[in-house]
């Protein structure tokens, strides 16, 4: 038995065309998606950056209640978020010029009736710096309206500097909130999804494997059948060497992509083995079964993987946003693609906090294996046929 | 597979007994009522053109192939895919070059080897014989794509017959070789037999068969056309010698006499060589030389060629065994 597995681990690390699919295929892809998404990951960081705003103090900004100490209170060196670094500006021209320049980002106007105005640089378009600047000015207008509101129904307040100074600390509060476990990144997706398309190919390992065990399916298979050991123990070395070999693939996968691309999986690397011992079980599973058909070509196998990619969502966010919808109404559709599971498992460990999302991922995966393990064993008992 | 009407085989210590085997495929009769029996040390041929059942028959006496009807054992004993005791007793050595092409020479022969023997000391000694045997022990490094045709052709017998075997099928082992690995192949086939092996070996070549088989059946279309030796095959017809010589040009009249020579069945003289193909007979050639002496005419060289095989086959099928006749 350990002769059989040893025989299959060699033939199988030998054979270049499984190699190039299984070990270097996801390793390239890796490389191609950190070229590709080293932009994206620092689009999807959350670092702020000080808006540099410009100020035209005139009669109506000075007329708005309460802007001028707002604005001292988020442009503070001792902030806790500086979010402005004001510089006055004569008039609305000279702004325009230091924004053009970029001197500024922008500049703040403010109208007759008390309502400012955000005038940012077309370069800041789609920064979270934009977003948060237009915030703090929303709040201080709805803050600004509860003051008049106030003021109108008790007139003594605005005599009172407590009260202003009241709604002009509390005009700007934010508050950065997570609902997932780490912070979003969009890119992390792909190589979970390129991790379940690296767990597809490797299925071409097992369906090779048990390809040189079947007479029907080679002649060194029909040769092995003649062998002088039970067939059970020729079927589990096998199975156990295509293991062996998928899982060795997929940790060099995971190990490139954790170690030299920066991966982020949650810090939960352990579980990730765990994922990958069913991965590779998975492909094993399946790659079995389907070896054990006589016209199969790696082709078809390497063509269904990049199938079911698609719905695990590798190819871009327009198929990301399928793959969501699929998921979303036909639940089950999703559960029953094993590289989906995958990928689901991965993206499970990086973003909840509890395991379970991940375990039914798991679980998902052994659901799949258990009847592809049955059938190819059924399959691959036979040792007598009608047809050679 | 139907056993129940199969004709029951008489207590036997034939080493491969095969009684009304039938296999079919559809319609198709792949093998029709075949029996043969194998006694220990013979080197059996199974010879017959291309489709005739011989590799269908060694699949069903292996067990790799179910079979419709009839009766296989081995050693005694009833063979089935489960029988692992009489695997271990027998080497096979596929028509096509069966062995890992990932794998070096010595690999593939251990990889084999290791489906019969487990100690890995024996294996070691025994892999190193099978390689010596073969004569490929400057190439154990080779993987099996840098050999040639016929290294190849030997690796596959070395993965077959490693383990020492009792009983070695080998199935047409020479198609595509060059002749100095043919005479090698079958050079170590018959020493392989003296060492005690039985051996059973299909070929469509007529002349290997003739050379190393001590019985021989000839089967076309999933049938046994005769089986015997070699020279009780060639008794079992009416063709005899073929005689050729160089004359100088032939008067009618002399070939006409020739024609008329008691065992003479046909004579023509083309290109300045008289054919004459003629049945059994003690006197054939001194017949027609006499009438060439008598009637002056000079001659050269001349060839007189016992019967073939493929006469055999010829005379009782009506069809050459040769590959080019073979439908």
């Amino acid at each position: 038995m350990l002769s059989t597995f040893k025989t299959t681990v060699l033939s199988l690390v030998r054979d270049h065309a499984l190699l190039v699919w299984t070990l270097l295929f996801p390793i390239i892809m890796s490389m191609v998606f950190g070229l590709m998404f080293s932009s994206l990951q620092e689009q999807d960081s959350y670092a702020f950056d000080t808006v540099h705003l410009g100020i035209i103090r005139d009669i109506d900004f000075d007329a708005a209640p309460g802007l001028d100490q707002m604005l001292d209170a988020v442009s503070a060196e001792d902030a806790q978020t500086r979010y402005f670094e004001l510089t006055d500006c004569a008039d609305v021209d000279e702004a325009t010029r230091l924004t053009n320049d970029g001197t500024i980002d922008g500049y703040l106007t403010v109208s007759s009736d008390g309502t400012p105005e955000l005038h940012l640089a077309t370069r800041m378009n789609g920064t979270y710096a934009a977003s948060i600047s237009k915030a703090v000015m929303d709040s201080y207008v709805r803050t600004a309206a509860e003051y008049k509101e106030a003021i109108s129904q008790r007139p003594e307040l605005a005599a009172d500097p407590q009260a202003l100074a009241v709604f002009s600390t509390s005009a700007v509060s934010t508050t950065q909130l997570s609902v997932t476990r780490t912070a979003p990144q969009s890119s992390m997706r792909y190589y979970y999804a390129l991790l379940g398309m690296a767990a597809g190919m490797a299925a071409m390992i097992a369906a090779e494997a048990v390809r040189r065990c079947q007479a029907t399916t080679s002649p060194v298979g029909a040769r092995r059948v003649m062998g002088g050991i039970p067939r059970w123990k020729v079927l589990v070395a096998t199975m156990g060497a295509s293991w062996a070999c998928s899982m060795a693939c997929l940790v060099v996968a995971f190990c490139f992509m954790r170690f030299v691309i920066g991966v982020d999986f949650g810090g939960r690397e352990g579980w990730c083995l765990v994922a990958l011992v069913l991965s590779a079980a998975m492909a094993t599973c399946v790659g079995a079964f389907l070896g054990t058909f006589v016209r199969l070509h790696a082709g078809i196998i390497s063509g269904l993987t990049c199938l079911l990619s698609i719905f695990s969502g590798l190819y871009g966010p327009g198929v990301q946003t399928l793959s969501d919808t699929v998921a979303r109404t036909f639940p089950w559709l999703s559960a029953m693609n094993p590289l989906w599971q995958i990928s689901h498992a991965f993206f499970s460990l990086l973003y909840y906090d509890s395991l379970r999302p991940f375990a039914a991922s798991c679980l998902g995966l052994v659901a799949i294996s258990v009847p592809f393990l049955v059938l190819a064993v059924i399959r691959m008992r036979r040792q007598r046929y009608e047809h050679l | 597979m139907d056993t129940d009407n199969a004709p029951q085989p008489a207590p036997t210590s034939d080493v491969v007994a095969v009684d009304g085997l039938v296999k079919r495929y559809g319609d198709l009769v792949a093998l029709d009522h075949l029996s043969l029996h194998i006694r220990a040390g013979e080197v059996f041929g199974l010879l017959g053109p291309n489709g005739s059942g011989k590799t269908t028959a060694i699949n069903c006496i292996l067990s790799l192939l179910s079979y419709d009807r009839g009766d296989i054992r081995l050693f005694g004993e009833p063979m089935e895919p489960t029988r692992y005791d009489l695997k271990r007793r027998i080497g096979v050595v596929p028509q096509e070059v069966a062995v890992f092409d990932e794998l070096t020479v010595r690999e593939n022969v251990d990889a084999f080897c290791a489906l019969y023997v487990d100690d890995r000391s024996r294996r070691r000694e025994l892999v190193d014989e099978a390689i010596e045997f073969v004569g490929l022990g400057d190439f154990v490094k080779f993987r099996p794509k840098k050999l040639s045709g016929g290294l190849r052709r030997r690796l596959n017998i070395a993965c077959g017959i490693a383990h020492k075997p009792e009983l070695i099928f080998l199935d047409e082992p020479t198609v595509a070789v060059d002749p100095q690995s043919r005479n090698s192949i079958l050079d170590g086939i018959s020493r392989l037999n003296h060492e005690g092996a039985t051996v059973v070996y299909t070929s469509h070549y007529m002349e290997e068969v003739e050379q190393i088989c001590s019985r021989i059946l000839i089967m076309d279309a999933g049938h046994e056309v005769a089986q015997g030796t070699n020279d009780e095959l060639k008794a079992m017809i009416g063709t005899g010698e073929h005689i050729r010589i160089e004359t100088a040009p032939l008067e009618e009249d002399t070939l006409e006499a020739i024609r008329r020579v008691e065992h003479v069945r046909h004579a023509i003289y083309e290109a300045g060589e008289l054919a004459c193909e003629c049945s059994t007979g003690a006197h054939n050639l001194a017949d027609v030389l006499g009438i060439l002496s008598g009637a002056g005419v000079s001659y050269g060289r001349v060839y007189s060629e016992p019967p073939t095989l493929n006469d055999v086959f010829l005379e009782i099928t009506g069809k050459e065994l040769r590959d080019e006749h073979v439908g």
